[in-house]
């Protein structure tokens, strides 16, 4: 590929002049810098100020859910009576390992299908 | 000006760069100050507004502010705000429409005749020209860039940049035909 460039529109492009050198430029980029990073914070203190009664009124139920949760974890689903076949089934037979299974078919079917 | 900004001038560029890259708001002036005239040229030849290519330079330099963590190797600070303004100038032009001057080639000729100044020849001459055309026109003879780099710039196919330069060229020296009898000497004052 030829990068030849005719020579008499090269010298126009080099005599055509430059913008000049403006301070004021450098002042509004960053006064808009400065602005954006107000906002920046103002934006983060605004969410905090939201978030702290959403916590306050939220902490409560979903402190009770993940007690619920954390006892119902190791029950069985289904009641053996054997007593060798329940220890070979228990890590799949409790809510901990079905929920664990949800979790690994939705990962596998996040990574094949959707992404 | 104090001490600090003293120093930063004086500072070279691969400094300024790591520096900002840290958040320093002052060596990111200077970086803009270094800069700002490259790349409000550099846009003004391919916008021919000098108000607009202000206001999306600014853009560019907020967009380098934003992201110049992501930038790897301090050196290559140059050609990386080279592709942010670039990328500024193609955005705008997606979001407007890009056939809007292209119908202005009578006036602008018309025009060429008469004004007395070489830049403002060049630009009312490049504002006749399609967009993408146009870039091509101004990476190639203004920046000086290779046709696979502006390619590699702009995504577009080589030959779509080879024929882009060699349309605009023609189309350029048709445009600015007066200046082509003059002596060199005359017009690079």
């Amino acid at each position: 590929m030829t990068d030849d460039r005719d020579p008499g529109l090269q010298a126009l492009f080099d005599a055509a002049p430059r913008a000049s050198a403006n301070s004021e430029f450098v002042a509004r980029v960053m006064a808009d810098i400065d602005r954006q990073r107000h906002k920046t914070i103002l934006g983060g203190l605004a969410a905090a100020v939201l978030l702290v009664p959403v916590i306050w009124w939220f902490t409560g139920p979903v402190v009770t859910t993940l007690n619920l949760a954390t006892q119902l974890m190791p029950d069985s689903l289904i009641e053996i009576e054997t007593n060798w076949l329940a220890q070979i089934v228990a890590p799949i037979n409790s809510v901990t390992g079905v929920a664990g299974l949800l979790f690994l078919a939705g990962w596998i079917f996040y990574r094949k299908v959707i992404r | 000006m104090s001490a600090q900004d003293q120093l930063l001038g004086k500072s070279p560029e691969v400094l300024l760069v790591s520096l900002a890259r840290k958040g320093d708001r002052d060596a990111f002036a200077e970086l803009v100050r270094r800069r700002e005239v490259w790349v409000r040229t550099l846009l003004l030849r391919c916008c021919s507004d000098p108000t607009l290519a202000d206001d999306l330079a600014q853009v560019a330099f907020m967009q380098a502010w934003n992201t110049i963590g992501q930038l790897r190797r301090a050196a290559r600070f140059g050609p990386w705000l080279k592709r942010l303004t670039i990328n500024t100038w193609l955005q705008h032009i997606r979001r407007n429409d890009p056939l809007r001057h292209a119908d202005d080639e009578t006036d602008a000729a018309n025009n060429a005749e008469d004004a007395t100044s070489i830049g403002l020849d060049l630009d009312e001459a490049l504002a006749t020209l399609k967009e993408p055309v146009r870039l091509c026109i101004v990476l190639s003879y203004h920046e000086g860039m290779a046709h696979d780099e502006i390619s590699n710039f702009t995504g577009l196919p080589a030959g779509t940049v080879k024929s882009n330069i060699r349309r605009g060229a023609k189309r350029l020296r048709e445009l600015l035909a007066a200046y082509a009898d003059a002596p060199r000497e005359e017009y690079s004052t």
